[in-house]
């Protein structure tokens, strides 16, 4: 029986469901009353849809099918919670809303790589130029002169493009060198603020930055979005593989020593055990080798092997840093061992 | 002689039972004998493999730096672990990468931007064209009449003074906006060496603007000015095939520049902002970098190519410094910075990171510099030239932009630009 300690409560009657049926009841429950209206409400606010099945706009089409994909990933993910006592959910709708903002973060980041790129350039911009300023308001983000920060309305993108057009050639203002210019000298033409998504889109078409159609097809985005978060997608077999053991080895080798401490002082199977033993009973690395790489003596090491995996607390004063920092490390060197193994 | 593990031995193993030394012992065994590793992997642990699941990726968390963390590392806010992880991250997402050398670029940007307004203020020009019209044409009729008077006046003035000068050596005039400059009245044909903003003498001269668009504080030329016949050279050639003369020196220096503005390495554990991979006009120039987070002090040394330590600093509390004594000129300089945290130095940059770079320029050349900026004050153009040829890339572009704001239309001044920046 799972607690309230331990989940979300909305969560109880599915996880204590104990027949198939009623777990399938449950869950159905749970999808329509508390996950899809925050997968909604998420990609409503993110991309600026409708989601209305009727809309055939294509970013509406995206939304259309970034719904249903999180969807499915989330009921996989709740039906390995159920199997899985180890894991728990505190905040069902925290949860979703992350792994919602997640997969949308991963769409953007395949679908316009270099408008994402545009974007932040132009965030740092409008935030650490002096004169220049980004604030949101109940219709979005917007940006302007800083002393033009005010609740005027917000000037459309095409009169913007029409008022600039004539200056872009005269001062080169489509040399990317030149882009903190072209920032200024949109908001002095427009004599007001515009949204940042406009700007954005301004300064793209000025200085000619067009992410690639070929390869944003929104299948193809979605097979990668599936193979990056799809727990199946065959890494954990292929680690399987002496081979790609000794890359995770060697990856792990390659860190810094905190990075290490983090991930091998607390090594566990997603159902808790520790699995650091496996390293060298597969022959990956021996108990002196795993010792060297955490800067311990060998026999300090052996003398804290049974205890291994200690708990984040306890690597945490070992460390002389906090339990964040530990949990943040160890997730840092596992986000670097699945990129590489991939 | 190897003693192999017997089963008790192995499951004791497996199960953490062991005391120190004898894991240690049957570790040891167990690495060399393919005897026992075979048992283990008749007990089937092997296909525990498997539960290396922590390599499985999770949907909620993301497998990229944030726009946050990136800002924050550019912004050198980051704490030791957050700089670790970013560095870790870094080290195998080329996209990351990317995100942030764009983010370095634009505080570049910003800081470049930031610095050309604490230049004087560009003049704003009313063209003589559009003085003339707003003369005859303005609020006040009886301007006409003063008008015409005018122009006849300078009408007999212009042709005494062709005739008193006609006989005088060819000059180039300089004057403020655009670059005008008088070809020799011998030339036969002008306009198939210079670009579309060199003008004529006879209408150069009306165009001469006041003292006021000078860089810096050098007292003003006349309202035209000619060139020293030494720069004269040097301007036509620029001019008449657009190529720079850059020392080639500036690859040297500046090689891998980059690297040590941004910083956050190992080798590069804080960035050096100035000098880095340039020339200096001055022979006492004020040191820059990054503050370490935490660090209580600083040390900065200096050494000459040989490593000779020329000069040091006290410990600053401060993230610059001024050398007191002047460097020699003409001789290329490197400079590390030790900061000072919880008792430890920590250097910046240390192999195998590149060193930190400049030179001093040539005191004949910076005198030259200086004359120069007296005598064509009113030509950023010929100044920008002058610049690059001493290796002066950045007072160089500088001077260029500034060509650029007066005389947008100005396709030789873009196109050093160009130049200049791409050496950069």
């Amino acid at each position: 029986m799972i607690t309230t300690n331990q989940s979300d409560l909305a969560l109880l009657s599915f996880l204590n469901s104990a027949t198939e049926g009623e777990m399938e009841n449950a869950l159905e429950m749970l999808m329509v009353k508390e996950i899809k209206p925050v997968i909604e409400k998420t990609l409503r606010f993110k991309m600026h849809v409708s989601l209305t099945p009727t809309d055939f706009s294509q970013t509406n089409q995206d939304a259309l099918e970034l719904f249903g994909e999180i969807n499915v990933l989330i009921v996989s993910e709740l039906r390995k919670l159920k199997s899985n006592n180890e894991k728990t959910i505190q905040n069902l709708s925290s949860y979703v809303s992350s792994v919602t903002t997640n997969v949308y973060r991963q769409y953007l980041r395949k679908k316009y790589p270099l408008r994402r790129q545009l974007k932040n350039k132009l965030q740092y911009l409008l935030t650490h130029h002096p004169k220049f300023a980004l604030w949101e308001d109940k219709k979005g983000w917007l940006c302007g002169l800083k002393q033009a920060v005010s609740p005027s309305q917000p000037l459309d993108i095409e009169t913007v493009k029409t008022k600039i057009r004539s200056l872009v050639h005269q001062n080169n203002l489509q040399d990317s060198g030149q882009t903190v210019e072209l920032v200024r000298t949109c908001f002095e033409v427009a004599e007001s603020s515009i949204f940042l998504n406009d700007l954005i889109s301004i300064v793209a078409a000025i200085q000619g930055i067009e992410d690639p159609k070929e390869i944003g097809g929104f299948e193809e985005n979605l097979n990668v979005i599936k193979s990056l978060i799809d727990s199946d997608n065959g890494l954990v077999h292929k680690i399987e593989q002496q081979e790609e053991l000794n890359k995770v080895w060697s990856g792990i080798c390659e860190m810094p020593v905190r990075h290490r401490l983090a991930l091998l002082l607390n090594l566990k199977s997603r159902d808790g055990d520790g699995v650091i033993t496996l390293f060298p009973v597969l022959r990956i690395a021996t108990i002196r080798q795993i010792a060297a790489a955490l800067e311990f003596s060998p026999e300090e090491f052996a003398d804290i092997w049974a205890e291994l995996p200690w708990e984040d607390i306890k690597i945490a004063e070992y460390m002389k840093l906090t339990r964040q920092q530990v949990i943040n490390l160890r997730q840092s060197a596992r986000i670097r061992l699945i990129r590489e193994a991939k | 002689m190897l003693k192999h593990l017997l089963i008790e031995d192995i499951n004791k193993y497996l199960n953490g039972q062991m005391k120190p030394t004898e894991l240690l012992k049957a570790d040891d065994h167990l690495a060399v004998c393919d005897e026992c590793f075979q048992q283990i992997a008749d007990l089937g642990v092997a296909r525990k493999a498997a539960e290396f699941d922590f390599l499985r990726s999770s949907p909620e968390e993301s497998e990229h730096l944030s726009y946050e963390q990136l800002k924050d590392y550019v912004n050198e806010n980051p704490d030791d672990i957050e700089r670790e992880m970013t560095d870790v991250h870094l080290q195998v997402c080329l996209d990351c990468r990317r995100d942030l050398d764009g983010l370095f670029e634009m505080r570049k940007l910003i800081e470049a931007d930031l610095e050309s307004e604490t230049l004087p203020p560009p003049v704003i020009e009313i063209s003589n064209s559009t003085q003339i019209w707003n003369f005859l044409f303005g609020k006040y009729p009886w301007r006409r009449g003063f008008a015409a008077l005018g122009i006849l006046l300078s009408v007999s003035l212009i042709g005494l003074y062709w005739f008193f000068n006609r006989q005088k050596p060819n000059e180039i005039v300089l004057t403020t906006s655009p670059a005008n400059i008088n070809q020799p009245q011998n030339n036969q044909n002008p306009n198939n060496i210079l670009p579309t903003n060199i003008e004529p003498n006879n209408q150069a001269q009306q165009n001469t603007n006041a003292e006021t668009n000078l860089p810096g504080n050098s007292p003003g030329p006349s309202r035209t000015e000619s060139i020293p016949p030494r720069y004269e050279e040097e301007m036509k050639r620029v001019l008449a095939d657009g190529n720079l003369n850059i020392p080639a020196e500036i690859k040297q220096l500046n090689q891998a520049t980059g690297k040590l503005m941004s910083g956050g390495t190992a080798d590069i554990p804080f960035a050096l902002s100035s000098p880095i991979g340039k020339f200096i006009q001055t022979n006492r120039p004020r040191f820059r970098w990054r503050e370490l987070s935490g660090a209580t002090g600083y040390i900065v040394q200096i050494f000459d190519t040989n490593y000779n330590q020329v000069a040091t600093s006290p410990e600053l509390s401060a993230n610059h410094w001024q050398i007191d004594k002047p460097l020699a000129p003409n001789k290329m300089y490197l400079w590390q910075v030790t900061a000072i945290k919880d008792g430890k130095e920590i250097k910046s940059p240390v192999r195998p990171a590149p060193d930190a770079k400049f030179k001093v320029l040539d005191s004949v050349k910076a005198r030259e510099l200086e004359q120069a900026k007296r005598q064509s004050g009113n030509s950023p153009l010929l100044l920008g030239i002058l610049y690059a040829k001493a290796g002066l890339l950045e007072e160089a572009a500088r001077e260029f932009q500034r060509e650029i704001n007066k005389n947008p239309k100005s396709e030789i001044a873009r196109k050093l630009l160009r130049q200049v920046r791409s050496k950069r």
